[in-house]
């Protein structure tokens, strides 16, 4: 039966992979903005040049020819010269095949190519994300994508909300949407049981917990040592920002962290109906033990590889790699200290009400 | 900040005893290890070999320092490096289709002064970015899987092979779902001044479909939940594979 309902659903998820993939390869119609396919890439020049740190590096000159795909200029044909560097830090080089954005210059009366189409590659992987999740979970899978939805569409209103009352209750609004969002995921993907109880309660404990410690932590040092002006894209007010960020970006990996305790308790009820409380609090303290280094250890990756250009960058541009971390990372290490409290915060609590909430069959 | 670090370092050790300690200290060396492959990248070493090189050690030590229950920890070790090793095999086309490498008009002012033309593969490191971005929700499924199996094989050492992998998947099914919000709210996260920025500007859908950066952050965060579901079942197997290598 499930076999069946597998190979159904590993079908039906190709099929839409499949039209989604085909359905934004043929949308240019959609666009207002022109775009061509390129059919013909010729390199007319490569030039090596070496700045001042000894970086060497190669300016190429391209040829692209296209075809238009919309607007009153579709099935004309196209030249235009496209200039890149090797390495590709800013400028794009293009290849054969790929569909490209095109700009207008009202004033010069001219075209450039502005940048690649990137709706197909993100539909399709996304499809098939989605798929291989409902193949793998079926209903939880459901559950986690509609989850997802939920979220991001709650996420996005929050926002507009945010927008519309001047950005200055930033990171109420943002606690609000945390407490809420949690609420929802868990719902959708624990059910409504103990098990979402404990792993909600824990959760907004902790990650409060730890929010608050931080912001008397912060304001008594007096943000000592921290560029909030290095943020990325310069939102006013800095430091809000940040904490709304870290909230965000703590609540999935405290979520995962409870609901992973506590599934496995409930699990180890099952298989071992004869297990105490004090027997399960235990156990969940070493099952917790063991997670929380990797958990904080995703959230760090992550942090750090978002920092990856910026750093190189800065070390490229012959600056010393203590400077470079001083300007680049201490915000990432502070988001990811606070974290850290957070997970840590999260064992001994979720710990703690899952051995007195998880139903023991007697 | 060094109070925040003092704090994080007390309560480790209040929670886990002396694993506290370890767990710190091995955060600190996957900084130390992540800074060092930056310098080498800088200093003109092939970046998807120093990714490589990263991946093993960064793996490595999250988890055998973390986990002290050898079956947990050896399981949980090959099954990342099986996952990573097939996860290269689609960062690879994907990242030079979606061409998301770089930075994105939105950084223009944080980069203003500086030379671009810095003779580094942008697309190499932005594979390097994806490979570190998915390794730590790969490790830490598995090592959530096993240890969750370990635990149970303690008190039911005799369970058969067939039981304990849908315990596995069982409990796989729930961590999949949470490691999937750990990925998507950690992107919330970094992704709250972008789409404020797409807001008060007011940025048509069709730009933002197609947006450089955020496009580059959803291939990534998508590689890392593919990464993730692969992960669950293969631990599964793994783990009935080496609990017992001579009885069976």
């Amino acid at each position: 039966m499930v076999k069946h309902k597998r190979l159904w659903i590993g079908l039906v998820g190709s099929v839409i992979c499949i039209l989604g993939i085909l359905g934004t390869y043929f949308n240019a119609g959609l666009y207002q903005q022109p775009i061509i396919r390129v059919m013909r890439v010729q390199t007319i020049s490569r030039e090596k040049q070496t700045d001042e740190y000894q970086n060497e590096d190669t300016e190429v000159v391209q040829r692209v020819t296209g075809q238009f795909l919309n607007t009153k200029q579709k099935g004309k044909t196209i030249t235009l010269r496209n200039t890149y560097t090797a390495s590709q830090a800013m400028s794009t080089r293009y290849y054969k095949g790929e569909q490209v954005f095109l700009h207008r210059d009202q004033y010069l009366k001219k075209w450039s190519l502005n940048e690649p189409k990137r709706d197909t590659i993100i539909v399709g992987l996304t499809l098939l994300t989605f798929s291989l999740l409902l193949l793998m979970m079926l209903k939880r899978g459901l559950m986690t994508l509609l989850s997802v939805l939920v979220n991001l569409v709650a996420f996005v209103l929050t926002l507009h909300l945010n927008a519309l009352t001047g950005g200055r209750w930033l990171l109420p609004i943002m606690c609000g949407l945390a407490i809420v969002l949690t609420g929802l995921t868990l719902l959708l993907v624990l059910g409504p049981n103990r098990q979402m109880l404990v792993a909600y309660g824990a959760t907004i404990g902790a990650t409060f917990l730890a929010l608050f410690l931080s912001m008397a932590v912060l304001k008594l040092t007096g943000d000592q040592g921290l560029h909030y002006e290095t943020m990325a894209y310069e939102l006013q007010p800095y430091k809000t920002v940040f904490l709304a960020e870290v909230v965000l970006g703590i609540l999935g990996a405290v979520m995962d962290e409870t609901t992973d305790i506590s599934s496995s308790l409930q699990q180890l009820a099952i298989e071992q109906s004869n297990v105490t409380k004090a027997e399960l609090f235990k156990s969940g303290l070493t099952i917790g033990r063991e997670i929380i280094g990797p958990l904080v250890n995703v959230l760090f990756f992550l942090v750090m590889a978002d920092a990856f250009p910026i750093i190189l960058l800065y070390l490229r541009n012959g600056n010393t790699i203590a400077y470079t971390l001083s300007r680049t990372v201490t915000l990432s290490l502070t988001q990811t200290v606070i974290s850290a409290i957070g997970i840590t915060l999260a064992v001994p609590v979720t710990s703690l009400l899952a051995s007195q909430l998880v139903r023991v069959r007697r | 900040m060094m109070l925040l670090t003092g704090i994080l370092l007390i309560l480790l050790v209040l929670v886990c005893g002396w694993q506290g300690l370890t767990i710190f200290f091995t955060l600190s060396l996957n900084f130390v290890v992540i800074i060092l492959a930056l310098v080498l990248v800088a200093g003109g070493f092939e970046p998807l070999m120093v990714s490589g090189l990263l991946s093993l050690i960064l793996l490595a030590t999250s988890i055998f320092m973390n986990t002290k229950q050898p079956l947990t920890a050896k399981t949980a070790f090959v099954t990342s490096l099986i996952v990573v090793v097939v996860l290269l095999v689609i960062i690879v086309p994907l990242s030079q289709l979606a061409a998301t490498y770089g930075f994105g008009a939105e950084d223009a002012e944080e980069i203003e002064g500086f030379g671009l033309a810095i003779g580094l593969s942008f697309q190499k490191i932005s594979m390097m970015m994806i490979f570190l971005g998915s390794l730590g929700a790969i490790a830490e499924t598995s090592i959530a899987v096993a240890s969750g199996l370990v635990e149970i094989l303690e008190y039911d050492a005799q369970m058969a092979p067939k039981q304990l992998f849908k315990a596995g998947i069982a409990i796989g099914e729930k961590i999949i779902a949470t490691a999937f919000n750990t990925l998507f709210f950690s992107f919330f996260g970094s992704f709250l001044s972008l789409t404020m920025w797409f807001i008060q500007l007011g940025y048509p859908l069709s730009k933002i479909v197609n947006h450089k950066i955020l496009i580059g952050e959803v291939l990534a965060l998508l590689i890392g939940v593919i990464g993730v579901i692969a992960t669950v079942p293969l631990t599964s197997r793994l783990l009935n594979y080496f609990r017992k290598p001579k009885d069976e």
